[in-house]
């Protein structure tokens, strides 16, 4: 699991690349931090500690995801059989076997599935492009452009622009940090499900979902500063939670104030009153609250 | 923010403990503020309070 020295190597080496590539878009260093730290950190995070381990070697070697039908599987190719009927299969076959035998020299969890010789790779690259899109974008694959920053970053955004509109989020055009680990679940899952907040995505074998650790490597990542730079969120004190900086209020209308006489003022998601009547509230405001349009 | 009343609400923002809050509250219940009043957006302490 990366810690906070993991990512802070990780920028230096990536953020000039990354933040060019989101340049224009709603998303940030940090969310391709994020993502990376929960797609592959658990590579990257061991090679760059040993030596004679190259930025290029150690992107080559993010790649992963052996899970098939019997574990699940339902996207192309859920099985070598699948795979090797495809055009160009027998050839994409042999990368992803020996992209598995190469990481598995390196990181003991997949030593047990590069022993058997049907088992192959079918997430490339630091971001994971999966290996589902080989019949669209069979170059990718075939060529490692997955072992290239530029090739695999570019796949990641043109992926989060596409899970932005599967989120719900499509038109806009800043996200906050929850609005972001949503699109990441989308990324992950397919779908957003709002009613289902961050519990959704992948699922470990500790119970926590893709979207947690997301979001939780949002926030680590924005305690992290770029080489030269300041950190957005400054680092907790040991053992405490990292709390981000409070929302600024951007309401700049008609200035009001709370006026209730018994109890307080309910502040609901939509102008109505729901049914239960408490279901839509967000919160409520005290007496003499001022509040702007 | 339309600034509009819609079916008696008024679409609103605040800070409230230094959460964000934005929403639709009861107009009936709003009264046009002094004209001085500001928002101060509230720093939460970075550490809790030392407990008894």
């Amino acid at each position: 699991m990366p810690k906070a020295e993991d990512i802070k190597w990780f920028k230096k080496q990536f953020h000039t690349e990354i933040e060019k590539a989101v340049a224009g878009t709603p998303f940030d260093l940090d969310l391709l931090t994020a993502l990376a730290c929960q797609e592959t950190g658990y590579i990257w995070q061991t090679l760059r500690k040993k030596t004679g381990f190259s930025t290029r070697k150690i992107l080559a070697l993010c790649v992963g995801d052996t899970l098939d039908s019997n574990k699940g599987r339902r996207a192309f190719p859920r099985t070598k059989g699948d795979l090797v009927a495809a055009k160009n299969g027998q050839a994409m076959f042999e990368i992803a076997r020996q992209a598995l035998i190469d990481m598995a020299a390196h990181i003991p969890g997949y030593k047990a599935a590069a022993r058997n010789s049907s088992k192959f790779c079918h997430g490339f690259g630091i971001w994971q492009y999966d290996l589902q899109f080989f019949k669209v974008d069979p170059d990718y694959f075939l060529k490692k452009r997955y072992e290239d920053l530029n090739g695999t970053l570019g796949k990641a955004v043109e992926e989060l622009k596409s899970a932005q509109k599967r989120a719900g989020y499509g038109k806009m055009r800043t996200l906050t940090d929850l609005e972001m680990a949503h699109v990441a679940i989308a990324y992950n899952a397919g779908r957003f499900i709002p009613k289902r907040g961050l519990k959704q995505g992948h699922r470990d074998s500790s119970g926590r979902y893709y979207g947690e650790f997301i979001f939780d490597y949002l926030r680590l990542s924005r305690t992290v500063p770029t080489p030269g730079g300041a950190p957005e969120i400054s680092p907790p004190p040991v053992g405490n939670a990292i709390v981000p900086p409070p929302t600024p209020v951007e309401a700049s209308g008609e200035m009001l104030i709370v006026d209730t006489r018994e109890s307080p003022l309910r502040l609901r998601s939509e102008p109505k009153i729901s049914r239960p009547s408490g279901a839509n509230v967000l919160g409520t405001f005290p007496t003499a609250i001022p509040c702007a349009q | 923010m339309t600034g509009r009343a819609s079916r008696g609400f008024r679409e609103v923002e605040t800070d409230l403990a230094g959460a964000n809050l934005r929403g639709f509250a009861f107009a009936e219940f709003l009264k046009p503020a002094p004209s001085a009043t500001k928002i101060p957006t509230t720093i939460p302490e970075e550490l809790p309070p030392p407990t008894a």
